[in-house]
């Protein structure tokens, strides 16, 4: 055993003994500790069959521990991280361990100060968004200050200066940004008296500074965003919508041209007793905004596209996931949900729930300049906001949930989906060798809770995909575009609690007509979980398909794996 | 594989010593009510009765089927013992206004925040949702649960009832 | 007190919206930049490697870089376009193969293909983001590297047989210091003017194929190896130096001699070395 393993080992008992020692004399006098840690351990093994190739280090892990101190107004805390070397899949720059979060913060009255690391999100997160997601490992923090002032009840603002967060570093540009928020009824709720219609309006500007150290190009050092943002709620209807205009902002993702950026983005949504619709829309144009303007993946980003595509959470559903084109793009989602009450016709017994909902996104229409008419602005592209360009996804589901009996529900689920993957997913118009993928997906999950706190769950899940591979289905070597992911797949699930603190999870996916045969294989797995309080192991061992993760507008792929895995996540 | 072992049992060997908040208050964040104004999480009150803090999402499925499940016998339950469920999303920016009209939808009663910047997660300590905390009439956490498995709200009716006979919590 | 504080924060608002935008009118520089140094002192040249492939719509953008470069360092870096990887493979839209075994070696060993294409080594040099540099940064990272005293003068004595199409190369490598590390050599040939089909995604309209791209500085192979012979096996003191020849070399026929370079580069080649595979000075020269 090295030493640093053993060392990691020693922290993860001292966070236990700490704890042990001193949770029971820390009274309210004093402040509360608290802190939580997950990690999430894999021993991953060569599996020829799937092209599952970890490489020499077969044992990695992500783990991470918080430890937060709270007395009154004053709160303090830190994280503990560590990847030698991260789990397959996540960006290998993590490699390392260390402390990259640590804040110090007091509220008192109407002055909220933090100083050292902090989140933070200015109206949508379209002009600044400092966000972690732990699962994901996405995590561009700020390190540096903020103020959040509210001088009067209704008045928000906010002031804020730092660095982001870059793997165990920080990143070489500086972020400032503010916003203001009003809430009109908050504001004037003594002389308007209490109003059914509620108004909010925004306002934000965030600017980087990154120094220009290029010979070739005047780089502009100072890049500002700014945007406006109003929201309207009236019983249950909800509208809101934000306009934001960023400067030139000449990037390695937008290909270092130096046009305007913009955003639109609206919502609207009407809610009432077992109905609701919803729709939202936006356009985007040049909105990547880094705080390194040579960052890639998904490092260093400001701000954030939201996307408004449904969240899939079954696996062949979410097979082939949008991501945002913070480049350009344009499109919308709508989704209706209707519950059938209880006693009428479709509803029966126990009602039934309907969720319809769809989403379009397209290219924008572009023209691109001639170069030699182009050389001293470097525009690149001019937008013709009058059109769409190709289209990049749709998906269109259905979803229908009822209980039959107290103790049998049954979910089905319908979708069709379209992807335009070589630029989604692979930034390339290169269909060749990335095909564009229309699939017919269909899932019926069934839950039987055969006795008080016990159950067992089914799942069962098709995906029938149609790649449109145009006329060379195989290079110059006769190779082909086939890939251990081509092909129709079916998944089955088995799932069983016999107690509410076991579980056991028994699944198989299955490629069964990829065009090569040798490519039809079993992805199989097992996991034992195991649930007590706030504490959560599981224990799984099988194989995981190579696929493409999607965070923060930015895809990833995932090699196949296959290997054992334990993941434990507590709180205290 | 040595060390996966002997890294799990060190985790577990720590684990056992581990209880949930017991005897904590509320931390205090700021969160958003649906209709768009703010509160802070320390004003959280229920007339000495014991309060039930759920996290969870629009997309995160076993969230929803909790507290599908709960509200079946919300009704029942705030009457026999006066509790009262409050429910905190997380969605952010990309999913935040469906909070308001799947709450609709559902037909639930809960009271619910958004916690967009997910500082009432952190000073929670949430990992994952969903994640539920029971408060007891004086305002102490005094248990807690991650996920969600068919039947578990059996556990936490039991233990709401316990609570508001002022009897002892089981895990 | 609170009003002088909601104007203290107007007034910074203010000024941040003023400071916080800078409008570029023209993104070409004004000055070109050079750095000229001392007349008496030999500093490094810098060796400039862009990992491409024909594939690869975005890589003429960094071509083009490494084109103003060149004539903004004009003399001081040497140029080489390896392909390799993903984007470099051939097919029958793609049929010209551009790869070799030394490319190849490169791309595995510093991962290049595997974090995307474009991307380049300037000099093989490990800042803070580690060997790979997006060509942004390509410019910034040269202006660093010409301004060191090098360590090593190379100098190329080319003879070319047109009969036997053969090169015969010596290689005089200096020490222009105390060098007591390891140090090895490595020669390579390279072929401009390349004509031959390459994607360039900033064809607006059309096909995105250029069928008569201009490839330059196309790394061809390796005259000794890829990772090169050892040189000064014991310590080298100031004005040491040492001569490697490398007789007959053919070339190729299907590469114009009078268009290909030498291109010979010393290397940290000691792996305990924090810059380790770091050039500590490059040189090419035309073979005919």
């Amino acid at each position: 055993m090295s030493v640093k393993f053993t060392s990691r080992l020693l922290f993860i008992f001292s966070i236990g003994l700490f704890y042990r020692t001193s949770y029971a004399q820390l009274s309210n006098e004093l402040g509360s500790v608290h802190g939580n840690f997950q990690i999430d351990a894999a021993y991953y093994q060569r599996d020829t069959i799937i092209g599952a190739d970890p490489g020499s280090e077969l044992f990695r892990y992500n783990a991470f521990g918080n430890i937060n101190y709270q007395k009154g107004g004053f709160s303090a805390g830190v994280r503990y991280e560590s990847y030698n070397p991260p789990l397959l899949g996540y960006l290998p720059g993590y490699k390392g361990s260390g402390i990259p979060y640590r804040f110090a913060r007091y509220k008192h009255k109407d002055i909220d100060i933090t100083v050292g690391n902090f989140y933070e999100q200015f109206g949508s997160g379209i002009t600044l968004r400092a966000y972690e997601n732990r699962g994901l490992l996405y995590d561009n923090a700020l390190d540096g200050m903020r103020v959040i002032f509210t001088p009067k009840n209704g008045i928000t603002l906010k002031g804020l200066v730092g660095k982001q967060r870059t793997y165990f570093s920080l990143s070489p540009g500086t972020v400032r940004g503010l916003d203001g928020e009003i809430n009109l009824m908050e504001l004037f709720d003594s002389i308007l008296g209490k109003s059914k219609t509620k108004i909010i309006l925004g306002g934000s500007f965030v600017s980087k500074y990154q120094e220009d150290q290029d010979p070739t190009l005047v780089l502009p050092e100072n890049v500002g965003t700014s945007a406006g943002r109003f929201t309207v709620i009236r019983g249950g209807f909800n509208f809101n919508a934000e306009y934001a205009y960023k400067i030139n902002d000449p990037s390695y993702q937008n290909h270092f041209s130096y046009k305007e950026g913009q955003a639109i983005i609206a919502s609207t949504s009407y809610g009432t007793d077992g109905f609701s619709i919803m729709f939202s829309g936006k356009m985007l144009d040049n909105m990547s905004f880094r705080s390194d303007r040579n960052a890639q993946n998904t490092i260093d980003m400001i701000n954030y596209h939201p996307d408004f595509s449904k969240f899939h959470t079954y696996s062949l559903m979410a097979y082939y996931p949008y991501a945002t084109q913070p480049n350009g793009e344009v499109g919308g989602t709508g989704e209706i949900q209707y519950k059938f009450k209880k006693g009428t016709f479709l509803g029966g017994k126990y009602g039934m729930d309907i969720t319809i909902n769809g989403s379009a996104y397209y290219a924008l229409d572009t023209i691109g300049l001639d170069p030699s008419k182009d050389s001293i602005r470097h525009f690149q592209y001019t937008t013709n906001y009058g059109d769409v360009g190709n289209e990049y996804y749709h998906d269109f589901n259905i979803e229908i949930t009822k209980k039959l009996s107290k103790k049998l529900k049954i979910t089905a689920m319908y979708a069709n989906q379209f992807l335009n993957q070589s630029i989604v997913q692979f930034n390339t118009p290169d269909k060749e060798e990335h095909p564009d993928i229309t699939s017919h997906i269909g899932v019926l999950d069934i839950t039987w809770r055969y006795k008080t706190g016990s159950a067992i769950r089914f799942e069962t899940q098709g995906f029938f995909g149609s790649y449109d591979y145009k006329e060379h289905a195989k290079d110059a070597f006769g190779k082909t575009n086939i890939t251990n992911n081509t092909g129709s797949w079916v998944s089955e699930l088995i799932e069983w609690t016999p107690t509410t603190h076991w579980s056991i999870t028994l699944a198989d996916q299955y490629n069964y007509n990829n065009p090569e045969p040798s490519k039809r294989v079993h992805y199989y797995f097992g996991m034992l979980g195991y649930t007590n309080g706030p504490t959560r192991i599981s224990v799984s061992y099988g194989r995981q398909r190579q696929g493409i993760f999607c965070a923060g507008g930015v895809c990833r792929f995932v090699p196949a794996s296959s290997g054992l895995s334990i993941s434990i996540s507590s709180s205290f | 594989m040595k060390k996966l072992l002997i890294l799990s049992s060190a985790i577990i060997l720590c684990l056992s010593g581990f209880k949930s908040f017991d005897g904590d208050k509320i931390p205090s964040a700021t969160l958003k009510k649906l209709d768009g104004s703010t509160t802070n999480s320390n004003t959280f009150k229920n007339d000495g009765k014991p309060m039930i803090i759920s996290f969870w999402a629009t997309w995160c499925k076993p969230c929803k089927k909790e507290l599908d499940a709960i509200n079946e016998e919300y009704a029942e339950l705030v009457k026999e013992t006066g509790v009262k469920l409050i429910a905190i999303s997380i969605d952010d920016a990309r999913s935040s206004g469906k909070v308001v009209t799947d709450v609709k939808v559902k037909g639930w009663t809960y009271e619910v925040y958004i916690d967009e910047n997910q500082d009432f997660k952190r000073a929670m300590n949430v990992n994952n949702v969903p994640h539920t905390f029971l408060v007891d009439g004086e305002g102490n956490i005094v248990w807690s649960h991650n996920s969600y498995a068919e039947g578990d709200e059996e556990k936490l009716f039991e233990n709401v009832r316990k609570l508001a006979k002022g009897e002892k919590l089981s895990h | 007190m609170k009003k002088v504080f909601s104007h203290l924060i107007t007034l910074l608002f203010i000024s941040v919206m003023m400071s916080g935008c800078d409008f570029v009118q023209n993104a070409n520089p004004e000055i070109e930049p050079s750095f000229n140094g001392n007349s008496s002192v030999i500093y490094k040249k810098v060796l400039v490697e862009d990992y491409t492939g024909h594939k690869c719509g975005n890589c003429p953008a960094a071509a083009d870089v490494l084109k103003t470069l060149e004539s903004q360092y004009a003399g001081k870096i040497v140029p080489m376009a390896i392909h390799a990887g993903f984007f470099a493979t051939v097919n029958t839209s793609y049929p010209t193969d551009f790869r070799t075994t030394a490319g190849n070696a490169y791309d595995s060993q510093f991962g290049i293909s595997a974090a995307g294409n474009p991307n380049g080594l300037i000099n093989r040099a490990v800042t803070s983001g580690g060997f790979i540099k997006s060509y942004s940064v390509w410019g910034s990272e040269i202006s660093q590297q010409i301004t060191e005293v090098a360590k090593f003068q190379v100098k190329i004595m080319n003879n070319y047989n047109a009969g036997s199409s053969s090169v015969n190369t010596d290689i005089t490598v200096k020490s222009l210091a105390n060098n007591n590390g390891l140090y090895k050599l490595v020669v390579l040939l390279t072929e401009d003017s390349v004509i031959a089909e390459q994607l360039d995604y900033r064809i607006s309209s059309g096909s995105q194929l250029v069928p008569n791209y201009e490839f330059n500085h196309v790394l061809r192979g390796a005259i000794n190896s890829e990772w090169g012979d050892a040189i000064f096996t014991t310590a080298a003191n100031l004005n040491d130096s040492v001569v490697k020849s490398y007789p007959n070399f053919i070339i190729n026929p299907a590469f114009r001699a009078r268009k290909c370079h030498v291109v010979a580069y010393v290397y940290d080649a000691d792996p305990s070395s924090p810059t380790y595979y770091e050039v500590l000075q490059v040189e090419e020269a035309e073979v005919e």
